[in-house]
């Protein structure tokens, strides 16, 4: 067998996962966590440790046993008393791994139950809380038919990395970790360890996580790996298991969102009254963040004449709620897009000519609703995606193939669904667009272009690199990204993550100027532009209405499905999207993005597809700023699928994923008149 | 309990638990990192390795089940001409992998050539379905393999 001394320490970190680097001399940890959801803990009792395996918890930290985020405060180890089941009160580290984990399955944490706080609407335990109110809702109140839902939207995960932490303070300090966090995680170490901030040499490693919650969890990951290392003067790695990632760290929250419409025969909506109520786990400090913007898109597209959007979050003793950068917005859009769909049904009306009878108007008009947004192109999206897929005959067909469907018929049950939403870039309503966002490029001699700024994500990659080699032609040999992530002043912490959109325009704009610079002037040439979010007459935070928004892509989907009556299941036959993504340079490159986005939704969604089934993906080009887009998949394939499940079986589905119980009961209710 | 394995054409000799899942020897006592710790209960072929040349989910495989038999990681994989005919497609197509599902995507692409010379679409389609990472989309996977296949036709005719 190899020795751990014979794998060399890599330098470069950038290219690895964490949980494959391996140092010398490296221990390892595994987190003692609380069985019980709340109470007082009485006591820890460990089994007997073997010589070079030790017990760390809240006492042994020289600092501070809380890490503050947005005025939240975390600690890194339960201490007295326990906030939910799985919350880490100590760490035991040590050379074996599998060992390690073995002493803390047969560590005893006994605790003091309490009755834990319960997660309800009425619940006294809120925490936040979002109200937008638009024209007179309470006034408006049942003029028109009245339809009522609730929605729950679930999608699952993909496999990928475990958080996991190297920290090493055997001589000075070092982290290695996924997250690009320095600010977050110096000011924690900082006051957990009781070092200098500026001692601190921070790794970022590859990762694909990106979550609201990723950056204080992995804060205090590393504070406590931090504490044994320190103690220990030796690294300490700690990777959580597949267990402890999907149970305590990746805890999906599904918002309960109740839809109350009120529509006139005409099909105008009235009053749309919409209360949604979420669990925020034990610790939530971006649960605000997550409130604004499930009422931005609580409406969708539509501007209904009064509107009335509350939404709520309850502290729980469950795990800290996971939220990902578009979580609020794909769970609104999936609830506003199935009542449009229950609405056009019990009206008998056509689902687009309600759709178009409701949505944003093209002009830019004042007090058309409290959210505004530039919806130029939003008709011609919806109008190019029902023409490719040729929807109102196949709606229509679908329609009639179900109402004289016989239940010993040869023939599938199929339906169409149509879903639109947009997907926001740039939010004014959070502080990261308070300060101007500057991005810095430099050309040198050898051809290589380095941009100063963390590797962007794949999106940007993929939409941007490649018109950026178009562009600068052969006199480019390769394209760098350099950012140290120890480098002061630092960038925002999601700089290119939550502003994708904004990045590819600074990026688009730097690679033009290198452009007309070139042919005057020799390399090497440094280019720096410059975004400065336009202020509060744009959006207004203190009466919550305005543009959200610096830009919107609107989007438009349709999908085709067949219902497998043998298995009850609901197969995908064909998918067709369009958007309106501003300047697209690419449309090869742009779709392959798409492409990607869809894929990854349907893998969620565990919907069983056409092996070969290749999404028709269309662009609605125009001339303003690129526009993020890629996160329209996750707010529009619900839905769209939803719908034509609800189609197909004749019955109203409001909650994903789909499975073969919800089918089977959807079927056997349709038929039972029949019978 | 001693278990020998055969892993990357080197006998190693493994002494613990032979329960032990074949991944956690992989990359905890011989620290090859390429088979990744993904679902742990085999589909989404995060931790892929070939198993007497066949790709197998190395996490729900004891590794005492494995004696006798050729195992051969990523990096093992390395030294295999197949490798280089794989590895130049997803270059040429500016394919570039998430570095979680590397061993799935070349073991995935392995599998269909070496059963197909000239593998069609739907055949492709047919045998990666099971891959759940999606950091290159189904279309271009299967442009990698098609192109895969045509850089082994080549290097083959001109060997």
């Amino acid at each position: 067998m190899r020795s751990k001394s014979a794998n060399p320490a890599p330098i470069d970190f950038s290219r690895q996962y964490c949980c494959d680097i391996f140092l010398p001399s490296m221990v390892y940890g595994a987190l003692v966590r609380s069985p019980k959801k709340s109470g007082q803990i009485r006591s820890v009792t460990l089994p007997r440790l073997p010589a070079g395996y030790a017990y760390f918890s809240a006492k042994d930290l020289p600092g501070k046993n809380i890490i503050t985020v947005n005025g939240t405060e975390i600690p890194v180890f339960a201490q007295a008393e326990t906030a939910y089941e799985g919350e880490p009160v100590g760490i035991i580290t040590g050379p074996d791994e599998n060992l390690v984990c073995e002493l803390r399955d047969a560590t005893e944490v006994e605790i003091d139950e309490q009755p834990p706080l319960l997660f309800s609407p009425q619940g006294e335990n809120r925490i936040a809380g979002r109200l937008a109110v638009f024209g007179e809702p309470d006034k408006a109140a049942e003029q028109g038919a009245v339809y009522q839902n609730s929605f729950l939207m679930q999608p699952g995960s993909i496999p990928d990395e475990t958080y996991a932490v190297i920290a090493d303070f055997s001589s000075g300090g070092e982290v290695l970790l996924g997250a690009h966090l320095p600010p977050l995680l110096r000011s924690a170490l900082s006051v957990v360890l009781g070092i200098p901030k500026d001692t601190l040499k921070i790794h970022k490693t590859l990762s694909n996580r990106e979550t609201l919650n990723s950056a204080w969890q992995y804060a205090q990951l590393a504070s406590q790996a931090g504490a044994a290392s320190l103690a220990l003067k030796k690294p300490v790695k700690l990777v959580l298991s597949r267990h402890e990632q999907n149970r305590y760290y990746n805890n999906d929250s599904v918002p309960v969102i109740r839809h109350h419409t009120e529509v006139s025969p005409e099909g105008n909506l009235l009053c749309m009254r919409i209360f949604m109520y979420l669990d925020a786990g034990a610790y939530s400090p971006h649960i605000q963040t997550v409130l604004d913007r499930l009422v931005i898109a609580a409406c969708g597209i539509y501007t209904p004449q009064n509107a009335r959007i509350e939404a709520v979050a309850m502290r729980t003793n469950n795990p800290p709620a996971d939220f990902s950068l578009n979580y609020a917005d794909y769970q609104a859009f999936f609830a506003v897009e199935t009542q449009m769909r229950h609405i056009a049904g019990d009206l008998d009306m056509n689902p687009v000519e309600l759709r178009k009878k409701n949505m944003f108007p093209a002009a830019q008009k004042t007090n058309t609703f409290f959210c505004q947004h530039d919806a130029q192109h939003l008709e011609k999206v919806i109008d190019t995606v029902v023409r490719a897929c040729d929807y109102h005959r196949k709606h229509t067909a679908f329609s009639l193939l179900r109402e004289h469907n016989q239940p010993d018929s040869v023939v599938p049950l199929r339906g169409m669904g149509l879903a639109c939403a947009f997907s926001g870039s740039g939010c004014f309503n959070t502080s990261e667009l308070k300060n101007a966002i500057t991005l810095e490029a430099l050309f040198d001699e050898t051809g290589t272009l380095t941009f100063f700024m963390p590797e962007p994500p794949a999106i940007v990659k993929n939409t941007v690199l490649p018109f950026i080699r178009e562009t600068l032609g052969a006199g480019l040999a390769n394209i760098v990204f350099a950012y140290d992530g120890n480098a002061e002043p630092l960038k925002p912490a999601h700089y290119f993550i939550s502003n994708t959109g904004i990045g590819i325009q600074l990026m688009e704009k730097i690679c033009l100027a290198l452009k007309d610079m070139r042919s005057e002037n020799p390399l090497p040439l440094r280019v720096k532009k410059k975004f400065i979010a336009p202020g509060k007459q744009i959006w207004d935070a203190g009466c919550f209405s305005g543009r959200p928004y610096v830009s919107t892509a609107w989007a438009a989907a349709a999908a085709e499905v067949e219902i497998d009556s043998s298995v009850f299941e609901a197969v995908l036959r064909n998918l067709w999207i369009t958007v309106d993504a501003g300047m697209v340079r690419s449309e090869k490159n742009t779709a392959a993005v798409l492409r990607r986005a869809i894929e990854r939704i349907l893998g969620k969604l565990g919907l069983r597809k056409d092996a070969a089934l290749q999404p028709h993906i269309s662009f609605v080009k125009s001339a303003s700023d690129f526009k993020e887009f890629a996160a329209v998949a996750d707010n529009i394939i619900p839905a769209a699928i939803c719908n034509a499940v609800s189609q197909a079986v004749g019955q109203r589905i409001t909650a994903v994923p789909l499975d073969a119980k919800t089918l089977y009961a959807a079927l056997t209710i349709q038929k039972r008149p029949a019978e | 309990m001693k278990t020998v394995l055969q892993i990357n054409d080197q006998e190693v000799v493994i002494d613990g638990d032979p329960g032990l899942r074949l991944i956690h020897v992989l990359r905890n006592e011989l620290f090859l990192c390429s088979a990744k710790t993904g679902c742990m209960e085999g589909h989404c072929g995060s931790c892929m390795v070939l198993l007497n040349d066949k790709p197998v989910p190395s996490c729900i495989i004891p590794a005492a089940a494995a004696r006798g038999c050729s195992i051969v990681t990523l990096e093992g994989f390395r030294e295999n001409p197949v490798y280089e005919d794989i590895s130049a497609a997803f270059k040429q197509l500016n394919a570039s992998l998430c570095g979680f599902c590397n061993a799935s995507r070349y073991f995935a692409a392995y599998a269909v050539i070496s059963k197909a010379n000239r593998p069609s679409r739907e055949f492709i389609y047919s045998q990666i379905g099971s891959i759940e990472c999606n950091c290159i989309d189904m279309e271009q996977f299967a442009n990698v393999i098609l192109l895969a296949a045509a850089n082994k036709r080549k290097r083959e005719s001109n060997g």
